[in-house]
């Protein structure tokens, strides 16, 4: 189920939010998280039904297992190792074992085998996200970092809150266990959260959508029609279709937890502000750049074991980093492209600049580093990654094509104008949840103009416009 | 202004929710469903499409319509037509000289038949109104439109039935005259009266005077575009065919306007000066649907828009019949057969009927030399009878004209009617009779020429005072077929002086490549102990690619063996395909053998051996009396069934010249499979069993073995083999998830599909490759359609007789001995969860299908068999499905005697408690189990009585006893709805176990 869907937003969300409100009032809070749960398996059923029983499945053995880690001091390393290869199976299963199979496929053709009867498996949407989820969960216990729960509803609640199930963002137990138990709804908090949601939704429909149109266009042109501009118009749009679509996601995730009094960590931080690499990813998906320091660069040996491990750690992470995204070569170059620059800046100490040095050129290059990234991210193949950078960075000038002029509209322009503010704004600036549970008269004239304006128009463009799926549900 | 009173679009198929099923929960398909169901029935869903899309238009001048193109100052053109504006037409010449060629047939076709066609091209709106299109890349190839390059043919070879009114139109824009509205796609009242008086004009031959004043007119807008852009449907369904009665039925002519949309704002205008005006929406003529007859009218018009003159169809064979008949065909000059020339993997012989051509496929080629072309005083029409063995497409071409047509052949007699292009005075066409091998007989090459101006009556000029309806009397009225004697349109073609050389269309083109062609692989002998290997060097062009005339008179003459290596003589057979299965006929199959060879031979001989033994099967039979140009080509009559075997060739003036083929091909049975999953895990589920070697699987274009996967084709098609002793090819054509109507479209495709992709006619393309023949069709399906829920029994019923007969039957050839093709249908299994009713209901329609469709039959009940809890059956299921279903095919085949298990003859009431069940065996005597039967309901008032057990009581008597003693109507069902208790069902004792069959009583029984 889409957030942006009109499904959610007119039949599920309303339907949730009576529910778990109607059970405040009649049990006392005593069921919120079952009827949470209840709702969140729902949701997952709703966008992937054959595969509820894994998810249900899973959970219930990492919470055997987290209870076994913390009991069984004697063994827990191998309940950990349990838990780790139980659920990095399923996911290498569900999300790699296609492309692997494939490769094996080419690979045995070059000796003149063949490889039949493989059936190929269909990947169950979220599997990322929650499977990082519960392997932090028992990795933490492991480590002692935290306490396992006895209530299996509060955990697979954990695990499936549908407001991040699909797409994040990735949360620790520690964040939420005390909120799993005992958690304030308010009014103020209600209201802030349906702002951010609503925020998150025009993100999506209105910015997000308009630059994926420029941006599907000019990566679906022959590549012998493309020239520079177009190949810069579609990388830019893309660029900023990534991010408005992503980071829309991560604050109606947000905003919905708040509805029914969660807080869950920021994901984004003006990532477009950057002034290196590094810095960008500070900024970027943080849950998931968290998640790969904590438990992967860190037991690695983080930056303690001098500089060439410290780089092959570094390289190490964003490989898995970009293979997370999917079973595509595009995206293991991706991270390790991303590794490369991290590396790059770490060796030359860019890194370590102060932020306002050369503050021009070096958002400036980072923005063009990142667009080249986006470039290899968003392709179908290596060679249309290639060939598609080679016209970027070499001036080819044809006629604008028709398909292009097609959704260079004035709304496509309008919205992508707006959203290419993302790359001249400050580094830092006001948190969007703080500011929205203040109600100040701005915060008031803003909730008047997004429920008057901005979500009916929302809803006339998901109701009337093409559907448009989040890029990250296929993550 | 823009009536906005619409109904809200409705383009969904999800009319009604999709109904709740306990498992169908773990199904996605449902929640697809079940989405479209709501966002279709959501009630705010209309008006804010309405609002965004109102957003888009006022505030940002755009649309995500994919027909609606928004210019500057808000006015709105039909996408289509804007790519006409692009003009980057230029690879589109070859089209625009065929259409104009195709109009300049039509015209004089009609002409000769004593009536008057108009051709106007409605342009648009883009054309008349460019200024207002706003910002559109300017194509990048040559500024020109189709109809520019339809222009350009038209101004060489004028086309006087041509009435221009882009040109008038814009006279008319210069005076002020708005001819189109902002939001309409098409031109308004105004526009439609400037361009009616264009064709009365034209009708007239310009002594219509013009009427100036339109002043009066309504502009007529309906803001077409508008609609579309805003999301909204016309309440109204646009008909494709309107017929108006003229204001004055004395007057005697009638009318037919082809166009499109637009077409009908004409008819007010026409309607006065003919007697009845028909208005066929159609870009064809004649139009396909329709059925008109064109010689019912005297004047012809084809009004078509300009953004869709690609499309325009002219069917000159139909309109040369309806118009022209056998009347004319007549002493018309003949083309000699004689000037035929072989160029490329065909070859031609002279017969009594007409020309044999053997041709090889695709590749084959040959010439049609000193055909004239037309000229400025006569317009001349080829035409050709071709007799074909099979469908088949014939494409013909024109040396140094941008000219390549491409005619439709049937199975048996075609005339192809072939407009001649206007240039030198004789023209060579090189024709490729069709792209898979076969024999044709061209049976005649005949050439119409007409003049160019016709003698047509026209009407007398009118006065200038003379009202529109008194004018149009002055019309000549000519009814089909009169005088045509006299007037005589035709003008004698003198057949061209034979030359002495042979002048192909394109020599230097041609003998390379018949050169490549004929590179020989080595030719292998398999029966010379010795092998005899023929040199791979390359042949000289081979005496035999001279043409016909040259070589068809030529003495049988051995070979010489004293030949220098190049010229050493070899033949080689056309191969088929490995593990090709031919569709027998009888008990054998006619086979076509053909190839190249080198040499001269007298004739080719051919014979059929068995592939392992090379056991002789067909001895030497001559095959070819009179190879020619490298080509032998023949039928191998009779060949028994069985396999595999290969093919030997050889000269029947050399044997050592030798070909063997080294691909097995056999003889026998060909079955289609077809349906939803089901079917398709029948190929892949289970790996039980080994499949015999003379079992063979077709799909995606390729003939392959089964190996040790698919237990239930292994188990079926190896039962038939060891009782047939024949090949069996299944044709595998099943697609998962697929439904048999639309609303089952789960996106998977549904096999009443009849679009160009669709799953059916790629099923059909499968069979097509395959030889076009099926001896049965095996149908396993109808989940898809349960799982809607929304598809009643009478439905599935409706439309999977009218797939059998209207579609398969139709389009696949029977191979079988039965009247029709068996159409075989296995019964939907036991379901995994869903509701009874339209589980049963698919399966009540099956049954009807098997009952009341001639030559339908149940293959095989499978409600016993298990499922592995999902949607498919088990591997050992499976297996017993193959056995069973081979048990109907071999009853059909009368090699058994039943096919079917038990079936429920009677139920009686014997007390209050006790009920018994008479059943009738076919192939077995006994039942088991004898006590502990599941699956029997007995239903009193809608409510299931408790029954406390079910046992043998005889041979042919089932006893349901029950708990508690029923007083008022009952009825008695056995294995009803998705998922009846299997636990313990009846079986026959036959050596297959068949099942006793489901039944239901829905009368109360007998007492």
């Amino acid at each position: 189920m889409v957030f942006s869907s009109i499904f959610f937003l007119f039949a599920f969300l309303p339907t949730v939010i009576l529910c778990y409100h109607a059970e405040r009032l009649l049990s006392g809070n005593g069921l919120r998280n079952a009827v949470l749960l209840f709702f969140s398996y729902m949701f997952y059923l709703y966008g992937a039904a054959g595969f509820l029983l894994v998810l249900a499945l899973s959970t219930f053995a990492d919470y055997l297992l987290g209870l076994l880690i913390d009991r069984d001091n004697r063994r827990k390393h191998l309940w950990l190792g349990l838990s780790v290869f139980l659920n990095t199976g399923l996911l290498v299963y569900f999300k790699y074992a296609n492309f692997l199979i494939e490769e094996l496929r080419e690979i045995l053709n070059s000796f003149g085998l063949s490889f039949v009867g493989w059936e190929e498996v269909i990947f169950p949407i979220g599997i990322s996200f929650f499977t990082f989820q519960k392997l932090s969960y028992v990795i933490d216990i492991y480590r002692g970092k935290s306490r396992p729960t006895t209530n299996v509803v509060d955990f697979a609640l954990y695990v499936a809150m549908f407001p991040q199930l699909i797409a994040g963002p990735i949360i620790r137990f520690s964040h939420v266990s005390k909120q799993l138990k005992k958690r304030k709804e308010s009014w103020n908090q209600f209201h802030a959260g349906a702002m951010r949601f609503c925020w998150g939704l025009a993100k999506k429909v209105m910015i997000a959508n308009s630059c994926g149109q420029i941006a599907d266009v000019a990566f679906g042109l022959d590549l012998h029609t493309l020239d520079t501009k177009t190949a810069w118009l579609g990388s830019l749009a893309y660029t900023l279709q990534i991010y408005f679509d992503f980071s829309a996601y991560s604050d109606m995730a947000i905003g919905l937890g708040m509805l029914f009094g969660f807080r869950f960590p920021e994901n984004f931080n003006l990532p477009y502000s950057a002034t290196s690499i590094t810095d960008f990813w500070r900024r970027w998906h943080i849950s998931l750049s968290l998640w790969l320091r904590d438990y992967i660069y860190i037991p690695l040996g983080g930056s303690r074991r001098g500089a060439f491990r410290t780089y092959l750690n570094l390289a190490i992470v964003s490989a898995v980093c970009g293979i997370w995204h999917g079973a595509n070569t595009t995206f293991f170059l991706w991270g390790l492209y991303h590794g490369g620059l991290l590396v790059l800046e770490r060796a030359t100490g860019l890194s370590d600049l102060p932020s306002e040095r050369y503050f021009v050129v070096r958002r400036f290059a980072t923005i063009t580093a990142v667009t080249a990234g986006w470039v290899l991210f968003r392709s179908e193949d290596i060679s249309q990654a290639i060939e598609f950078l080679c016209v970027m960075f070499t001036p080819r000038d044809f006629p604008v094509s028709y398909q292009l002029s097609l959704v260079l509209n004035y709304r496509n322009i309008v919205f992508s104008l707006i959203a290419a503010t993302a790359f001249f704004l400050p580094g830092e600036i006001l948190r969007h949840g703080s500011a929205m549970i203040e109600k100040r008269a701005v915060v008031i004239a803003a909730s008047a103009v997004v429920i008057l304006f901005l979500l009916p128009y929302c809803a006339a463009l998901i109701a009337g416009g093409p559907k448009s799926p989040f890029i990250y549900y296929r993550f | 202004m823009v009536d906005l009173n619409f109904e809200i679009e409705v383009d969904r198929i999800g009319l009604e929710p999709p109904k709740f099923q306990a498992l169908a929960l773990l199904d996605n398909r449902y929640y697809r469903a079940f989405d479209q169901y709501f966002n279709d029935n959501f009630t705010l869903r209309g008006p804010l499409t309405f609002t965004k899309n109102w957003l888009d238009y006022h505030v940002f001048h755009s649309t995500d319509s994919s027909k609606v193109h928004v210019g500057a100052n808000g006015w709105l053109y039909d996408r289509k037509s804007i790519q006409v504006y692009r003009k980057e037409a230029c690879y589109q010449q070859a089209f625009a000289h065929k259409l104009a060629l195709g109009f300049h047939a039509v015209e004089k076709i009609v002409e000769a038949s004593g009536r008057r066609l108009i051709v106007t091209i409605a342009p648009d709106k883009s054309t008349i109104y460019p200024e207002f299109v706003g910002f559109v890349p300017k194509g990048d190839t040559c500024d020109s439109s189709l109809y520019d390059l339809f222009l350009e043919n038209v101004n060489a070879h004028p086309l006087e039935s041509f009435a221009r009114c882009d040109r008038l139109l814009r006279e008319w824009k210069k005076r002020g005259a708005l001819l189109y509205e902002k939001t309409d796609a098409h031109w308004n009242s105004l526009g439609a009266t400037v361009v009616s008086q264009a064709i009365v004009r034209k009708v007239y031959d310009q002594k219509w005077p013009y009427i100036s004043d339109f002043s009066s007119l309504d502009t007529g807008a309906s803001g077409d575009l508008m609609v579309e852009l805003m999301g909204l449907a016309a309440g109204t369904e646009e008909v494709s065919f309107k017929h108006f009665e003229g204001s004055d039925r004395s007057v005697p002519l009638s009318a037919v306007i082809y166009g499109d949309s637009s077409t009908l704002s004409l008819a007010p205008y026409m309607s006065k000066i003919f007697r009845e005006v028909d208005v066929i929406k159609s870009d064809s003529i004649p139009s396909k649907q329709h059925g008109e007859k064109l010689s019912s009218y005297d004047v012809i018009v084809f009004s078509v828009a300009e953004s869709r003159l690609r499309t325009t169809n002219l069917q000159l064979d139909k309109i040369f019949s309806d118009l022209c008949g056998e009347k004319l065909t007549d002493n018309r000059p003949w083309v000699d057969l004689q000037t035929v020339a072989p160029i490329l993997q065909v070859s031609a012989h002279p017969r009594a009927d007409g020309l044999e051509i053997k041709s090889l496929g695709g590749e084959s080629v040959f010439d049609l030399e000193s055909v004239p072309a037309s000229d400025d005083e006569t317009f001349r029409i080829l035409m050709l009878s071709i007799e074909s063995s099979r469908p088949d497409v014939m494409t013909i071409e024109c040396a140094g004209q941008p000219y390549t047509m491409r005619r439709s052949l049937k199975q048996g007699l075609t005339d192809v009617y072939l407009p001649l292009p206007f240039g030198h005075q004789s023209l060579c066409l090189r024709i490729n009779p069709g792209s898979h091998p076969g024999l044709f007989m061209l049976r005649s090459a005949r050439i119409f020429g007409f003049p160019r101006h016709s003698d047509v009556t026209l009407p007398t000029q009118p006065e200038q005072s003379v009202t529109m309806m008194e004018a149009s009397h002055g019309l000549r009225h000519v009814t089909s077929g009169e005088d045509l004697e006299s007037s005589e349109p035709f003008v004698d073609w003198p057949a061209p002086p034979q030359e002495d050389g042979v002048k192909k269309c394109i020599d230097e083109k041609a003998v390379p490549r018949i050169r490549r062609q004929i590179i020989r692989k080595p030719i292998l002998d398999r029966r010379n102990t010795s092998e005899t290997l023929v040199s791979h060097d390359l042949p000289p062009l081979p005496a035999e690619a001279k043409p016909m005339r040259d070589s068809a008179s030529h003495e049988p003459a051995p070979t010489d063996p004293k030949k220098s290596p190049e010229e050493i003589p070899s033949i080689n057979v056309t191969e088929y395909e490995e593990g090709r299965i031919l569709q027998r006929r009888g008990t054998s199959a006619d086979v076509l053998v053909s190839g190249t060879y080198i040499g001269v031979p007298v004739a080719v001989e051919a014979r059929v051996v068995k592939n392992d033994t090379s056991e002789q099967v067909v001895p030497w039979i001559v095959v070819d009396t009179s190879p020619e140009n490298g080509i032998f080509m023949g039928m191998l009559d009779g060949v028994p069934q069985g396999g595999w075997y290969d093919f030997q060739v050889r000269f029947v003036n050399d044997h050592n010249v030798i070909d063997h083929g080294m691909h097995k091909w056999g003889v026998g049975i060909l079955i289609a499979c077809i349906g939803q999953s089901n079917m398709k895990e029948w190929f892949h589920t289970g790996t039980d069993l080994e499949a015999h070697p003379l079992l063979f699987r077709y799909a995606n274009k390729k003939w392959l073995g089964l190996g040790k996967k698919g237990n239930g084709a292994i188990a079926f098609g190896n039962r038939l083999i060891n009782r047939l002793g024949l090949p069996v090819g299944l044709i595998d054509y099943s697609v998962n998830g697929s439904g048999l109507r639309k609303e089952a479209d789960w996106r998977m495709g549904y096999w009443e599909d009849l679009a160009e992709n669709s799953i059916y006619n790629r099923f059909l393309a499968g069979v097509s490759a395959a030889g076009g023949f099926l001896e049965f069709v095996i149908w396993m399906q109808g989940e898809a359609d349960a799982a809607r829920g929304t598809v009643s029994e009478v439905e599935y019923s409706t439309s999977l007789e009218r797939f059998v007969t209207k579609q398969v039957r139709a389009d696949i050839g029977n191979g079988s001995s039965r009247k029709n093709l068996p159409f075989l249908i296995v019964m939907m299994i036991k379901r995994p969860g869903g509701e009874d009713g339209p589980n049963q209901a698919i399966r009540n329609a099956q049954n009807n299908v098997a009952q009341n469709v001639a030559d339908c039959y149940l293959a095989a009940t499978t409600l016993d068999l298990k499922n592995q809890g999902t949607q498919h059956l088990t591997h050992r299921a499976y297996t017993n499905l193959g056995f069973r279903v081979a048990q109907t095919v071999l009853f059909l085949l009368g090699k058994e005697e039943y096919y079917r298990g038990p079936s429920v003859v009677g139920v009686t009431q014997i007390d209050t408690k006790n009920i018994d069940v008479a059943i009738r065996h076919r192939g077995g005597t006994d039942f088991t189990p004898a006590s502990g039967i599941s699956g029997w309901e007995v239903v009193t008032e809608d409510l299931p009585a408790f029954v406390s057990e079910v046992n043998r009581h005889d041979a042919q008597t089932i006893r349901i006893t029950l708990k508690d003693p029923i007083t008022g109507p009952a009825h008695v069902r056995y294995l009803h709805g998705a998922m009846p208790d299997t636990a313990n069902p009846v079986r026959d004792n036959s050596p297959l176990s068949l099942p006793l069959e489901e039944y239901e009583q829905k009368q109360e029984f007998q007492r």
